[in-house]
């Protein structure tokens, strides 16, 4: 099969403009991307807010007096369905009998982040009756984009200190104190992750009836990063509806053979009406420095 | 909470959308504390798990149903720790995880039988003896590769249940075990051949999943695995229609359990320094 081309279209160029913070002893003017700890044109993952789940809407009328005979609940997974205004995390189904009649509700439950975008959100669980939370983060699923990414992963480093650039977070009312680790919008000793990718059926390629997405390569054609160096969210959406749903995306040489390093939406379990969305890619700039091996046995 | 002023910085990409803006938190960990913040966990499953001690009781002959079956069935899955490692904050901080490898997901399943009571009034038919046996009916192997997936953000609480995700169930059939079947003659009121039930109960499924959970000071990864537990009786009667196990009594138990061993997997763990509670919008 082609190779799946970074839609040079979409690329946001490097900007030799706006903040730029070296590592200490490096000049920020010109040093290589892996020698900085910020760069405003840099794709990071922001988090937009975070969310107590909520129920967001309801179809059907809870009935008085009815006895409620069965609940079914969808829950949507580790991250989020989304449209420009909510993000949802579970649609519960319940039953009601009322003498002879049944009655039907739908809850869906959620947050409305206001962003004017289908974001990516995560959520936690709910455990016990303790509602989970949902965290939205600056990425727009409906928008295509490939960002442009480091010639290598920045190495391991640490000591930093207090250095660089910091921002107030939209949740303090004051810069943190001296000494405080917490409460920054922007703070360059974090290492964020990057956005990699966001790819929607406006440029899937070649008439594909699905989302396909491969790791970078470089001039001669080899891959600089191996597949497991990125994480991917898979969204898929039924006809004319705004909202996009969870569907896993995967790389799979059995459902897609002959794409051996290809991560497409899971085309099993289709259902009609439904087609692939969007695919979102993340990737750390770094692997996990601190690799330990543990032997699970007895 | 000031999150509509317009203060800090912003960048703007292609039509005016926002690349960065400093009022929005960097889902990033703290480089001098990469060591915790980031960090994968290669685990080397070599574990044997055993049946399950379910409690599980023999059907009562008070409670077989008119035909003389009954059934008593139990199920679960066992969680356990597989390791926990400090991260070095005095708070549960927010974060989530992957995990890919291989899973090595086999099914183990054992059925055991006994008989008793007179075949006098039974002659002619096929009876198990009367004797426990066990058949090591199914092992069958499957290694499932762990596509990366993404855990769940940080729970505000540890509790039993925990997060489910790499979620993965072994399906197969279990031949059969003639010797396993019992006939009754014909002139009996039972006449006929009973197939004692031999598959995996549950629908041949065995599962078994990873999840990790934070709280103050550990990160904690759990093996979870699933176990069945299924209990038959045959009570039949006696000539004057009352159940009678000296007559005929027989009971067979099957019960199952998923293994992993041999599989070998990376849980990748990677935490923010934030406090998800403190960052909520709505309250």
């Amino acid at each position: 099969m082609a190779e799946v081309p970074v839609n040079k279209e979409n690329l946001v160029k490097r900007k030799d403009y706006g903040v730029r913070v070296a590592r200490p002893g490096y000049n920020a003017s010109y040093c290589a991307d892996n020698q900085l700890l910020f760069n405003s044109s840099w794709p990071i993952l922001q988090l937009t807010g975070v969310y107590k789940e909520e129920l967001v809407d309801q179809r059907g009328t809870t009935p008085s007096g009815g006895t409620l005979i069965s609940t079914t609940t969808n829950d949507y997974s580790s991250y989020c369905a989304a449209d420009k205004e909510y993000v949802y995390t579970k649609v519960v189904a319940k039953r009601y009998l009322v003498v002879t009649d049944y009655i039907d509700v739908v809850e869906t439950y959620g947050a409305r982040h206001n962003l004017g975008f289908p974001p990516l959100a995560f959520q936690s669980s709910t455990i016990s009756g303790v509602p989970g939370y949902v965290v939205v983060t600056n990425i727009d699923i409906s928008t295509d984009v490939d960002y442009p990414y480091t010639e290598a992963p920045a190495g391991y480093y640490g000591g930093i200190g207090d250095y660089g650039v910091k921002s107030r977070a939209y949740f303090k009312h004051s810069m943190p104190h001296v000494g405080e680790e917490w409460g920054f919008g922007i703070n360059s000793r974090l290492n964020s992750k990057l956005v990699q990718s966001v790819k929607t059926m406006d440029t899937a390629a070649d008439g594909s009836t699905n989302i396909r997405w491969r790791p970078p390569k470089d001039a001669n054609g080899k891959e600089i990063f191996g597949i497991r160096d990125f994480e991917y969210f898979g969204f898929i959406k039924y006809d004319q509806s705004e909202i996009y749903t969870p569907r896993r995306a995967i790389f799979s040489p059995v459902l897609d053979p002959g794409n051996e390093d290809t991560v497409i939406i899971d085309p099993g379990q289709s259902t009609a009406g439904y087609s692939p969305a969007s695919l979102v890619v993340l990737r750390s700039p770094m692997v996990s420095p601190e690799i330990v091996e543990v032997t699970y046995g007895n | 909470m000031a999150i509509n002023n317009n203060y800090g910085f912003k960048t703007l990409g292609k039509g005016r959308q926002v690349v960065i803006n400093g009022k929005w938190p960097i889902f990033g960990f703290d480089v001098d504390r990469v060591a915790q913040s980031f960090r994968t966990t290669r685990v080397v499953d070599t574990t044997v798990h055993n049946y399950y001690n379910s409690g599980n009781t023999l059907p009562s002959t008070s409670s077989l149903n008119p035909a003389g079956f009954g059934v008593n069935e139990r199920s679960g899955v066992v969680r356990e720790l597989v390791t926990k490692y400090e991260h070095g904050y005095d708070y549960r901080p927010m974060g989530y995880w992957t995990v890919s490898g291989t899973m090595n997901l086999q099914g183990q399943t054992t059925m055991s039988q006994t008989a008793s009571g007179s075949e006098s009034s039974w002659s002619g038919g096929t009876y198990p003896s009367p004797v426990e046996r066990t058949y090591r009916l199914g092992q069958y192997n499957q290694e499932l590769p762990l596509t990366p997936e993404i855990g769940k953000i940080s729970l505000p609480t540890i509790t039993t249940s925990g997060n489910l995700r790499n979620l993965y169930w072994l399906s197969a059939t279990i031949g059969s075990n003639n010797s396993c079947d019992l006939v009754i003659p014909s002139g009996n009121p039972l006449y006929g051949t009973y197939y004692l039930e031999y598959a995996d109960p549950g629908n041949n499924q065995l599962g078994a999943w990873i999840d990790v959970e934070v709280d103050e000071k550990y990160v904690y990864v759990y093996m979870n695995y699933a176990w069945w537990d299924k209990w038959y009786r045959y009570a039949f009667r006696n000539n004057y229609g009352n159940i009678d196990t000296s007559v005929f009594d027989i009971q067979w138990r099957v019960r199952s359990v998923a293994q992993t061993t041999g599989s070998v997997f990376d849980v990748n763990v990677y935490l923010t320094p934030y406090k998800i509670e403190e960052m909520i919008v709505n309250g």
